[in-house]
């Protein structure tokens, strides 16, 4: 099934999570399975969002996740079915 | 005279109940939405929310205007003090009037703004939704001398809602949102029954059970999301 934005941006998420709340921008295009275009759009969008945040480290940066990231996160399943239930 | 109080005697006041746990539902619903926009900043969780709230203080009007309607009529029942009554016609009038009209006017808002939202219409041109919401304010000053106005009006609203929740549930087969369905159909149909409502009391208090009936439902569906593990 075709994922929803909130998924994705989910996925991206847990995958920071998953590599003890940062991650390189490699990795997490391999683990958020998304193009090289649309992962920077999304990268953007969850920066804007304060999910994320860049960290800059002496080879290149890392994407560190917030704590409003890590709400975003556990909320996250309640947030889907909300947004089911009610048809949004 | 305008006929302030539709309720049967016996009902009085346990209207005001009924409408007060509409509004607690509308109240959680609300602010739920308004946390998940807050967490994820995606704008339909806003627009549900503000949706929401403005049927809260809808119902918040609603409650407030018949409670101290109520009052006045059981005091001068209770008195019977032809002065009293005089004097307090003109106001009370003017009272239940703006409460009414805005109770009308907010409910008719959210349910605009419920359905633009679920038909996917909500980034609709400016002109089309200028043209909408004055057709909801038209329909709500109108509805205060023609009151079958606000009741059509919001029932074709609630169907048109109530379609798209069916829609939307065969396309995504949710499992909740056949609850949600089951919600709006019941507030539709309450709307439609408030019609007799107007002139048989009976049908007032059975439209106001079907529509409690309706946001018990919904607050059913919100348990569920609610209990959501991740």
């Amino acid at each position: 099934m075709r994922r929803t934005r909130i998924d994705i941006i989910n996925d991206m998420l847990l995958a920071i999570v998953n590599k003890g709340g940062s991650i390189k921008p490699t990795h997490l295009l391999y683990k958020s399975n998304l193009s090289h275009t649309l992962m920077k759009e999304y990268i953007r969008e969850l920066i804007s969002k304060k999910l994320i945040m860049e960290q800059p480290e002496k080879r290149g940066k890392s994407f560190r996740i917030t704590d409003k990231g890590r709400q975003f996160s556990r909320e996250y399943k309640k947030m889907k079915e909300f947004q089911e239930s009610f048809g949004l | 005279m305008v006929n302030f109080i539709l309720s049967p005697a016996w009902f009085i006041g346990i209207d005001a109940g009924f409408e007060t746990v509409t509004m607690a539902v509308a109240a959680l619903i609300a602010l739920t939405s308004l946390k998940f926009y807050r967490l994820s900043n995606m704008k339909k969780y806003y627009y549900f929310g503000m949706a929401f709230g403005l049927l809260a203080t809808a119902f918040a009007t609603k409650v407030f205007t018949n409670l101290i309607i109520y009052y006045n009529f059981i005091e001068q029942n209770s008195f019977g003090i032809a002065q009293t009554v005089h004097k307090a016609i003109g106001p009370a009038t003017n009272f239940f009037s703006t409460g009414l009209l805005g109770y009308r006017l907010l409910t008719l808002g959210a349910l605009l703004i419920l359905y633009l939202l679920l038909s996917r219409k909500i980034r609709t041109s400016r002109s089309i939704k200028s043209l909408l919401i004055y057709f909801v304010l038209i329909a709500s000053v109108f509805s205060t001398q023609v009151t079958i106005v606000f009741h059509l009006t919001a029932a074709a609203f609630l169907f048109f809602i109530s379609m798209l929740t069916l829609k939307k549930y065969y396309q995504r087969r949710a499992k909740n949102a056949k609850y949600t369905l089951a919600a709006f159909s019941m507030l539709t149909i309450s709307q439609l029954i408030f019609i007799p409502g107007i002139y048989f009391p009976l049908a007032y208090v059975v439209a106001q059970v079907v529509q409690l009936a309706g946001f018990i439902t919904m607050l059913f569906t919100f348990r569920k999301v609610k209990n959501e593990k991740n």
